[in-house]
């Protein structure tokens, strides 16, 4: 009852002046009808996919399972993105889903020998539960509070872990061998025989190429979901709920799903890291892993599409690439140097590294319309 | 037979008594204003319609619909739809968006059905767009329609407001001072939209107005409120004289 429920933003509410609004509507209009793609972008993409595809033909094996690695944490990041960007419930319990979907993959792998996509897939379904299980109490408390809720719950999965130890392994590990890993392995799999493409590739390659066509479906299927009708509810959620509610959101419903599938994802992810790294530990998933998640959506951009991915590739690069060339001297000091140049890229950046790029496409609009504006003028 | 009943309500905040057992009903088409002094309960019985607030006592009945035992995503549904005396738009969105928001309830597409795109609901989006469009066109906010919303002047975020009720289609709008922030030739302009938009779209609109000249020109009844009560209730001209309202008036101006 302290809430007005009347409120908006007080940013929202500027005194009334002149209508900044272009004189002629019906621009407006074609833009909204026809929002074209920018040829520049067409042409980032078609590069990003061919240095994507082009370097594990590059680079050594171990540095393809770091980039194979990098991609688990990135879809993980785009399952926190939809709860915590999108939907605004914050989570730094993230970790402990991507370890429940580790164990469960590692544990269909092992007793039941299930296929690798079964495996996966069942770990996104099992994570789906345990999120909304999880997600329940965001129904009564948000923010800070909610926050504190999910940190219990990433504080409490690697003992968890340990204390199941006689299915878990404990302390001692779950090793994860399958021969599906190979390219071979997977094609006996199939139901029939191909003489396939991908038989001359390296096992680390191979695993690359899956792990990243898991990326693409799963970033393609946020975008898509991000950019519905349910999308525009999961915003509405986040940043007015009255609003959302009048308009026929059902608030809570809406809260618990996308705390589902945030969950889900974060499994899907921790299946691929377990399958990446053969073997995993309690230790892997304690609240460091949590905040690295947050740390990709952060750095890439809350609330922006592709900003996860990017957010998770920028982070490994600077803990996988760059920290080991730096001298022996400054190792210890690694956190620090992390959290010195966060600092300074939220100052710069708040709105993360997509937000950088929005602002100065808006910026160079604003420009040419201006041009456009004296030229008419001029004539 | 009456489309609201609103019978009896009352709600209190501790000590406070916002409604006193408020009655009235409106007929179907009607334009109908709430009138009253600061403070009298006009936006909180807003918000007991839209389920936002609790009702101690009493009952709201729309079409037959027992509103109090519905949870607040389902009244848009059956058709009630309004707008905040101090806005209730979602800052993140584009205002195209804010307005497309409106349809939620009258349209569909869940979560698997989105995140998969299927073809319907590709073009199920096409006509919540081409919809909002149509309503901006109407209220002059084309211009605006990609513009985030935060930014806009007072004015205009109103009519937003306006255009996402109208959106869900309703069959009763309730308007919470939809004239604030609005220059006088704006207030002149609005009372005819909402006219027109009652004649065209068979809509019963519920008015909670301070300007008077806007309320006395199109409501057809009039319920003035004083401290959570009715005062007063009829024709525009007969509430203008009934000394109750004019005596609620005075004391109420300080
Ligand atoms: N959430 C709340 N908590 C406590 N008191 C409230 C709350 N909402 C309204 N009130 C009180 O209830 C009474 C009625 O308020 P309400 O906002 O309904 O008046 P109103 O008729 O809309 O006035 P105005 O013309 O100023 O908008 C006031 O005394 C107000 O202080
Ligand atoms: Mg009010």
């Amino acid at each position: 009852m302290t809430e007005s429920t009347d409120s908006v933003s007080s940013s929202d509410r500027s005194p009334a002046g002149p209508s900044q609004s272009p004189a002629d509507g019906s621009t407006a209009r074609t833009v909204t009808r026809a929002r074209r793609v920018h040829p520049a972008t067409i042409v980032a993409w078609i590069v990003v996919a061919v240095v994507v595809i082009a370097l594990p033909f590059q680079l050594q094996a171990f540095r393809v399972n770091q980039m194979s690695a990098w991609m688990t944490i990135a879809i993980a990041a785009l399952g926190l993105n939809l709860l915590t960007g999108f939907n605004g419930q914050i989570s730094v319990g993230h970790g402990a889903l991507f370890g429940v979907g580790a164990y469960t993959a590692g544990l269909m792998i092992i007793k039941v020998h299930s296929p690798l996509l079964v495996a996966v897939l069942a770990a996104g379904v099992v994570c789906f539960i345990v999120g909304v299980l999880v997600g329940l109490p965001a129904l009564r408390i948000r923010g800070l509070y909610l926050a504190l809720v999910t940190l219990a719950v990433a504080t409490l999965f690697p003992l968890a872990v340990e204390q199941f130890n006689s299915l878990t392994g404990g302390n001692r590990g779950l090793e994860i061998r399958t021969e599906q890993m190979s390219s071979r392995g997977f094609m006996k799999m199939l139901p029939v025989r191909l003489a396939s493409p991908f038989e001359g590739l390296a096992d680390d390659q191979w695993q690359y190429f899956l792990f990243l066509a898991a990326t693409v479906i799963c970033l393609l299927l946020t975008r898509n979901l991000i950019k519905s009708r349910v999308g525009r509810s999961l915003v509405a959620v986040r940043d007015n709920e009255t609003a959302a509610a009048v308009s026929g959101v059902p608030v809570a419903q809406t809260k618990i799903i996308t705390f589902g599938i945030g969950s889900a994802l974060a499994g899907i992810g921790g299946a691929l890291f377990a399958i990446d790294l053969g073997q995993i530990y309690p230790s892997s998933f304690t609240i460091v892993i949590s905040i690295y998640f947050l740390v990709a959506v952060v750095v890439g951009g809350a609330a922006s599409t592709v900003g996860p991915v990017i957010g998770a590739v920028l982070y490994g690069v600077f803990s996988d690439v760059v920290i080991p060339e730096l001298p022996d001297r400054l190792q210890p000091a690694r956190a620090v140097i992390l959290g010195v140049l966060l600092i300074f890229l939220m100052l710069a950046a708040p709105g993360g590294l997509v937000g950088v790029f929005k602002s100065t496409k808006a910026k160079m609009t604003i420009r040419k319309a201006a041009k456009a504006a004296s030229a008419n003028a001029a004539a | 037979m009456a489309q609201l009943e609103v019978d009896g309500v009352g709600v209190h905040f501790g000590g406070v008594v916002a409604l006193d057992g408020l009655s009235f009903t409106i007929d179907k088409g009607q334009i109908c204003a709430l009138i009253g002094p600061n403070g009298a309960g006009k936006t909180t019985l807003f918000n007991v319609i839209s389920r936002i607030y609790d009702a101690t006592t009493g009952s709201v009945t729309f079409e037959g619909h027992d509103l109090l035992a519905m949870a607040p995503h389902r009244i848009v549904e059956l058709g009630v739809g309004r707008t905040f005396q101090n806005l209730a738009l979602v800052p993140g969105l584009s205002v195209l968006d804010n307005v497309k928001i409106g349809a939620h309830a009258k349209s569909k597409g869940g979560f698997i059905a989105s995140t998969l795109r299927l073809p319907w609901v590709i073009s199920e989006e096409k006509r919540l767009t081409e919809l909002a469009m149509d309503i901006l066109d109407r209220m002059s906010l084309a211009a605006v329609a990609n513009h985030p919303c935060a930014g806009l002047p007072f004015g205009t975020l109103k009519r937003i407001e306006f255009a996402r009720a109208l959106a869900a289609a309703p069959k009763l709008l309730m308007l919470d001072e939809p004239a604030s922030g609005l220059t006088h030739s704006e207030v002149d302009e609005l009372g005819s939209i909402i006219q027109a938009i009652r004649d065209e779209f068979d809509l019963t609109v519920l008015l909670v107005e301070h300007h008077m000249a806007m309320v006395m020109s199109i409501s057809e009844k009039v319920v003035v409120m004083d401290l959570g009560r009715k005062i007063a209730e009829g024709v525009p001209e007969d509430v203008r004289n009934d000394p109750l309202v004019i005596a609620a008036y005075l004391g109420a101006s300080k």
